[in-house]
């Protein structure tokens, strides 16, 4: 239940947050990122859970020995002199895409995601205020569940349903 | 030493059930924060809804567990170098299928009941719309599992969401705890 009031609290901010992320995949896509990683999924869901994982602090969306700068795969016999041969982007393609890298890893891991944990840590404390209160709720649920499963003897049962509760308190 | 006195006859009347309803309808919660309020529900709490609970909770780990180790021999014998391992159907497999769908069948008809004696009410609660989900989906594998030798892609889905639902119901039923 408490989970139910934490998640009904982060659903719009995580709305904004997977259209966020949805924006820099598209961004990776345009200059087209390598998802070699990811099989056979399509380009702009490989780079969805890319900049997920990036979102995440897992930044394995790069290739560790190549980065973004992608090699071709080198024909046998021919010899590669120049840089359009040897590599799959233009210097500047490449370089942009660090810039959209850094950009990325700025606004959704280190912004976006410390605000969705200060979001989640604010609603938990705000439930966690009337954890009682909530506690005895879901019994009266619970205990209303098993009422309705009653029939007239136990409604009669003068130990389920007394006439007086007497209660002794300890000053 | 004080003594509070709740004359439980005069606040819950004729019909006794009104007092939980009326309760469990309340979006006030600071009302359950009045100690008088605490100590109904923890009366009625102790003396016969926490034991049913209990029972409940139980029945649903003992599915649970026959259904987890159920599903450990979903892939057949994987030593053997096959691409499809057909599905094993020896005793134990029956056993188990047979407590799982016993089990099943009980918390059906536990919601069926609740639908007879609740009736439009009954739809008002979405946890009964999980329950019945889950229910529906659980059966549904099984039936695909028992009549297949192999195991379809769709029955491994149809088994991954009724694992999820069972994850629901025992965040459900695990509130007999606090």
């Amino acid at each position: 239940m408490m989970m139910i009031q934490v998640v009904n609290d982060v659903v719009y901010f995580m709305l904004l947050f997977v259209i966020f992320i949805l924006t820099f995949a598209e961004c990776y896509h345009i200059v087209q990122v390598n998802t070699d990683a990811y099989g056979r999924l399509p380009a702009i869901a490989a780079l969805f859970l890319g900049t997920l994982r990036s979102a995440m602090g897992d930044f394995s969306l790069i290739d560790p020995y190549q980065g973004f700068d992608i090699q071709r795969k080198q024909k046998p016999g021919v010899h590669c002199t120049d840089d359009a041969c040897k590599y799959q982007h233009s210097r500047l393609i490449v370089f942009f895409t660090f810039f959209i890298y850094v950009v990325c890893v700025f606004f959704l891991f280190m912004i976006f995601m410390n605000f969705i944990i200060a979001v989640i840590g604010e609603s938990y404390s705000k439930v966690n205020q009337y954890a009682t209160a909530h506690d005895y709720r879901q019994r009266v649920i619970m205990i209303y569940e098993k009422e309705i499963h009653f029939g007239q003897e136990d409604f009669d049962n003068e130990e389920y349903f007394p006439n007086i509760l007497i209660v002794r308190k300890k000053k | 030493m004080q003594y509070n006195y709740i004359h439980l006859d005069k606040i819950q009347g004729e019909d006794k059930i009104s007092l939980t309803r009326t309760l469990k309808d309340s979006e006030d919660l600071a009302l359950f924060e009045q100690e008088a309020i605490q100590i109904i529900i923890d009366y009625k709490w102790e003396t016969y809804a926490k034991r049913f609970f209990l029972i409940k909770l139980f029945t649903y780990a003992v599915f649970l567990v026959t259904f987890f180790v159920d599903l450990e021999t979903l892939h057949g014998n994987a030593s053997e170098e096959a691409d499809v391992h057909p599905r094993i159907k020896d005793l134990p497999f029956i056993i188990r299928k047979v407590i799982c769908e016993l089990i099943q069948l009980y918390f059906l008809m536990y919601e069926i009941v609740q639908f007879r004696k609740e009736k439009k009410e009954y739809f008002k609660d979405f946890w009964n719309y999980f329950e019945l989900l889950g229910i529906f989906l659980y059966q549904w594998a099984s039936i695909l599992d028992i009549t297949n030798e192999n195991t379809s892609d769709i029955c491994r889905i149809l088994f991954v969401f009724s694992v999820m639902f069972s994850l629901i119901k025992v965040l459900y039923l695990i509130r007999v705890f606090r």
